[in-house]
């Protein structure tokens, strides 16, 4: 039995083909597989590459690792800022203890002896 | 004359099963029917064709020194040529998801003129297939390769091609009716 729809698709087969590639056509083809498929990757690009990578590669571990400013703090010894005033002259508190006046009286009566 | 490809392509890829095949010789004898092929699967589009084409020699050639000599080397290459046009299709959907333009319109049976006319009416119809509708059709009916065969080339199970392939008949007789209707008319 015939296939209703073998007309219908000898029919498509028939209409629905292209125009055989003709020599220039072809060579225009050739043109192209060969623009799109070169022998070997060149090495100056390799190298080019390379470089590129490392060079991001650096650049990437400095920007996630950033020299970092020495953080300031008016704590005490230690401290880089508290040395500096200690050695170049800012104002001192007076830390100096008053003697109680028992110890005051017998001070002064040791030196009359 | 085969110098173009063979100045740049190194003959010595394409040792298959021990034997030097020669690229050039090679694309001679199988631009022809790749190129009707993917001519088919893009819609009948010539520019589009020859873009898919090119690109799938350029594959073959890359991809031959792991070929392996287990299926025929013509149909190993169509296989390249199904999924580049699968890619063809795919970027040509995404551009009209972009930009927002609509697919051809079906001709009505007025512009009917002879050869070109009935073309551009069956090139109409064959394009509005669903990609996977027009691979199975154009590789079972037009190319003549068996449902496995397709199924293989198109990376899918044969009952997904056998779906398609009914799909695809069944919405052909619908596009294509009237000109049916004018054939038996006339």
């Amino acid at each position: 039995m015939r296939d209703p729809d073998q007309g219908m698709v000898e029919q498509i087969r028939r209409l629905y083909t292209p125009e055989p590639p003709g020599p220039g056509h072809r060579a225009a083809l050739r043109a192209g597989v060969e623009a799109r498929a070169p022998s070997r990757p060149r090495p100056w690009l390799v190298a080019a590459a390379i470089g590129v990578v490392i060079v991001l590669a650096l650049a990437a571990l400095l920007m996630q690792h950033p020299v970092a400013e020495p953080e300031v703090s008016r704590a005490g010894p230690g401290n880089n800022r508290w040395v500096e005033d200690v050695l170049f002259g800012a104002e001192q508190e007076d830390i100096s203890v008053p003697l109680p006046a028992e110890y005051a009286a017998l001070s002064e009566l040791l030196e009359r002896q | 004359m085969a110098v173009g490809v063979k100045s740049q392509i190194e003959p010595s890829v394409l040792v298959l099963a021990g034997e030097a095949v020669d690229f050039a010789r090679f694309f001679e004898s199988h631009v022809a029917r790749a190129r009707r092929l993917a001519w088919r699967l893009v819609g009948g589009d010539e520019a589009a064709a020859d873009d898919v084409v090119q690109e799938a020699f350029a594959k073959a050639y890359r991809g031959l020194a792991g070929f392996r000599a287990e299926a025929r080397l013509e149909t190993w290459l169509h296989r390249i040529v199904v999924n580049e046009a699968a890619s063809h299709h795919r970027r040509q959907r995404l551009w009209r998801l972009l930009i927002g333009g609509a697919p051809p319109e079906p001709t009505t049976p007025g512009d009917l003129q002879g050869d070109p006319g009935l073309r551009r009416i069956i090139s109409g119809a064959v394009g509005r297939l669903s990609r996977g509708q027009r691979e199975a059709f154009v590789l079972v009916h037009l190319e003549g390769y068996t449902v496995r065969e397709a199924a293989a080339l198109c990376d899918k199970s044969e009952g997904s091609v056998k779906r398609h392939l009914h799909r695809a008949l069944q919405r052909l007789r619908e596009d294509l009716a009237p000109l049916r209707e004018g054939e038996r008319d006339a």
